[in-house]
């Protein structure tokens, strides 16, 4: 069992970023989400940040500070999850 | 031999935040006045940015314009034709270019919003006539024209320079007697929530290459130019105030909103506009930089201008008007070239406003603080745009730059096609077979590109880009450097912008989607299909109603004769729109009987010499192709037909669009007409099926020669395509 909002980020990136052909399962929580990895660029980060904002109520900061937030899908959903209240 | 005119601006106009009027707003700039008010045009409730550089005391009616966009056009271009002595009938010879990318969206975004979410909502459709980017370019030829060609472009914010260099290229071409060509744009809920979105906003008016910036600042504005050949404006006793000398144009093919790292392209672009001149870099005096005051597009366009000049205290003054009137998106280009022009007329150059500490990395010779008096020869403009499109121009004092001329008139080639409509998606010949499936599905072309390049794709954009890809691989040809593309798209994407603004308004500005912005950008289909096939010449697209689709190829054939490039894709697509289909299409163009449909093609256009070069077989020779206003009265020298009535056809999407009389007096009288918009649906890329249907004739040997036409109350198309 995955930790708290891993599941729930993985359908959120699919969805919002129309990863096409892509299923949770095919999506390796640890995997860096820039580059190498899943091949997301800046813009994607943007819509990462306005989707998590709409669908769990989390902001989420820009600029340095949202660089170690963005590292992959578990370091996302650990940022949600300790916004939240309800750390792993 | 004739020598080719080189280029004389006898006239300009600018209208931007600071002031009206070319001088005076130079003037202005130089005492280093800033134009950024709080926004008084809509609410900013929920934006952490609430200013933008507003043209102030725009007065909209009958007499200057329905739409800001239209009022700041018409004000700029009737100061520039009044410096230039032209008005009137005396411009029957004169062509207008005007680049373009919010038309009246101000004006009908909450119209559009509102028919978003109740489909039935009462609204006047006379309200709808100023939406299109095509009608600012209608308007300024309906009350200072009449023009005896009429074009607007759009390169997103690149689309002023590149309606400048269309505009020279015209005159080079010895095609017209004048060109009046520039860029407006006015604030738009639109582009403010979407520049919001991508974090591009400085929450301070902008600091073009400061170490501090943070971001651009909008604004609104316009500029046109006269241009005219040298010869002709000094036969009619012109003030002769310069020469458009040089203008190259490129595009990164790299990323829809992110810049080439250290900006290669741009260096290339910036290099070619001073070699097209045939000058030397240090002939440069100043450089009016594109300078938004992002991060990544300063540090760029420093880069670039480092390689190419050298840094330090030998190079060129460099400065930036956007920290006093913002971004003014594709009137930037014009507006910019037209300081950089003042700035050589009275030999002084503006300050950076918002520049204080320049980065470390970025050696050059920056003004700040105040203007400077200097010796200039010659200057250069650059604007870059959304999808990597850059240009630059450069303008030099009368006698001083020796352009390059352009290469000798080619024959142009029909390399390969490709079209997508109800029968499906297909390369080259193949024929559209029985009647009566106007209403079929058209297929998803998702499954024809590469998942991951082409995720964030609209459906017209990708129409675009695998019509693109399927011509290129239909022609043989390798993309590169010589390859442009031009993309025609009558009215964008109304349906999703109009989703975009009710969202904004029923979530707030932070919900505003940022990955969905870039594809609200009219030029952005074309863009699109630029970066996925790698095509790095020029790259724009234009908007001319019913007729966009041959307007796609004249442009590309204009950019091919000014040797801008070697071969170029010239595209056109719809996709259904319900607000078009219910709204917009029906108060600004009535293709057809209907029903509406969907679909496109794409056409390899090639000088024959280039194409000969790589071992290239054309489908059909271009003989010509031009749209034009009025009524059809002209009649193009080249569409003589050639063969016998049994192998020539006349090609039109809509029969009724191609009346007997007319066709008799082009001289087309007795030959069979096909008609193609039963079979691909009626919209404004069906012309370009018509193309597809003339080229699938001639290829299948059915047929010599086909002239594909197309005939509305305001606008004549002709295309003439002959066997090889």
């Amino acid at each position: 069992m995955s930790a708290p909002y891993v599941e729930e980020v993985k359908e959120l990136l699919i969805r919002s970023l129309d990863l096409q052909g892509r299923s949770p399962s095919d999506i390796d929580e640890q995997a860096p989400l820039f580059g190498e990895g899943l091949g997301l660029d800046s813009l994607d980060a943007l819509q990462i940040a306005m989707a998590i904002e709409e669908e769990f109520g989390v902001a989420v900061p820009d600029g340095e500070e949202a660089k170690p937030l963005f590292r992959n899908v578990a370091s996302l959903a650990a940022y949600i999850a300790s916004r939240r209240g309800e750390s792993a | 031999m004739s020598v080719a005119p080189r280029v004389a601006v006898t006239g300009v106009g600018l209208v931007c935040s600071v002031g009206r009027g070319w001088r005076r707003a130079f003037g202005l700039l130089c005492e280093g006045r800033r134009g950024f008010e709080p926004l008084s045009l809509f609410s900013t409730e929920g934006y952490p940015v609430r200013f933008a550089a507003e043209v102030p005391a725009l007065e909209l009616g009958p007499g200057l314009g329905r739409s800001r966009s239209e009022a700041l056009a018409l004000l700029a271009a009737g100061e520039a034709l009044a410096q230039a002595g032209l008005a009137g009938e005396g411009l029957r010879g004169a062509e207008l270019v005007v680049a373009a990318s919010t038309g009246g969206m101000y004006e009908t975004e909450l119209l559009l919003s509102a028919l978003h979410r109740d489909g039935k909502a009462s609204y006047d459709p006379a309200a709808l006539r100023c939406h299109p980017i095509s009608a600012p370019a209608e308007w300024v030829h309906e009350r200072l024209g009449p023009f005896g060609r009429v074009r607007t472009v759009c390169s997103a914010c690149a689309g002023g320079a590149v309606a400048l260099g269309l505009g020279a290229a015209r005159v080079r071409a010895g095609a017209a007697e004048a060109v009046l060509a520039g860029g407006v744009d006015a604030l738009s809920r639109l582009t403010f929530a979407g520049f919001s979105s991508l974090g591009s906003l400085d929450a301070e008016p902008c600091r073009p290459f400061d170490r501090s910036r943070r971001g651009l600042s909008l604004g609104e504005g316009a500029a046109f130019f006269v241009l005219e050949p040298l010869e002709r404006a000094r036969s009619r006793g012109a003030r002769v105030l310069g020469e458009l000398a040089g203008y190259a144009a490129a595009c990164e093919a790299h990323h829809i909103t992110q810049p080439e790292p250290e900006g290669a392209t741009v260096g290339r672009v910036v290099a070619a506009a001073i070699a097209a001149a045939g000058l030397e870099p240090r002939a440069i005096g100043y450089v009016d930089a594109h300078g938004t005051g992002t991060p990544l597009n300063d540090a760029t366009e420093a880069a670039a201008l480092a390689r190419v000049f050298g840094g330090g205290a030998g190079g060129p003054h460099i400065s930036s008007q956007k920290g006093q009137i913002g971004h003014t998106l594709s009137a930037a280009g014009a507006i910019e070239a037209a300081v950089a022009f003042a700035a050589l007329d009275e030999q002084r150059v503006p300050p950076t406003a918002g520049l204080s500490e320049p980065e470390e990395h970025a050696p050059l010779r920056f003004v700040r603080g105040a203007a400077e008096a200097a010796p200039l020869g010659a200057v250069l403009s650059n604007s870059f745009g959304f999808g990597g499109s850059d240009a630059s121009i450069v303008f030099a004092r009368e006698g001083l730059a020796d352009p390059a001329p352009p290469p000798a008139a080619p024959e142009l080639w029909v390399t390969g096609y490709a079209t997508i409509g109800p029968r499906g998606f297909r390369r080259g010949e193949g024929g559209y077979g029985a009647p009566g499936e106007a209403g079929s599905p058209v297929p998803d072309p998702k499954g024809w590109l590469d998942p991951n390049r082409s995720r964030r794709l609209d459906r017209p954009a990708l129409f675009g880009a695998a019509l693109a890809e399927a011509a290129l691989g239909e022609a043989g040809l390798e993309a590169g450097a010589t390859t442009g593309l031009v993309a025609g798209g009558a009215y964008g994407s109304p349906s999703s912008s109009a989703a975009f603004l009710s969202r904004v308004e029923l979530k707030g500005p932070r919900f505003a989607p940022p990955a969905e912005f870039p594809n609200l950008v009219p030029s952005s289909p074309g863009a699109h299909a630029a970066i996925y096939s790698r095509l790095r010449g020029p790259s724009f697209s234009v908007s001319e109603g019913a007729a966009t689709s041959l307007a796609a190829l004249s442009a590309a054939a204009d950019v091919l004769c000014d040797g801008q490039a070697e071969a170029v894709v010239a595209l056109a697509c719809e996709a259904a729109s319900p607000l078009v289909e219910a709204v917009v299409a029906p108060a600004c163009s009535v293709v057809g009987p209907g029903p509406r449909g969907e679909g496109g093609a794409a056409f390899v256009v090639e000088r024959s010499e280039a194409a000969r070069r790589r071992g290239a077989r054309p489908r059909a020779r271009l003989v010509g192709v031009e749209v034009w206003p009025g009524a059809g009265a002209e009649r193009p020298g080249w569409c003589t037909r050639s063969s016998r009535a049994e192998r020539a056809r006349v090609v039109a999407l809509y029969a009724e669009r191609a009346p007997s009389a007319w066709l008799e007096a082009l001289g087309w009288a007795g030959v069979a007409l096909v008609e193609v918009g039963p079979q691909t649906g009626w919209h404004e890329a069906g012309l370009a099926l018509a193309v597809a249907e003339a080229l699938d004739l001639i290829g299948r040997g059915q047929i010599d020669e086909a002239l594909v036409v197309d005939r509305s109350a305001r606008r004549v198309g002709l295309a003439l395509l002959r066997r090889p």
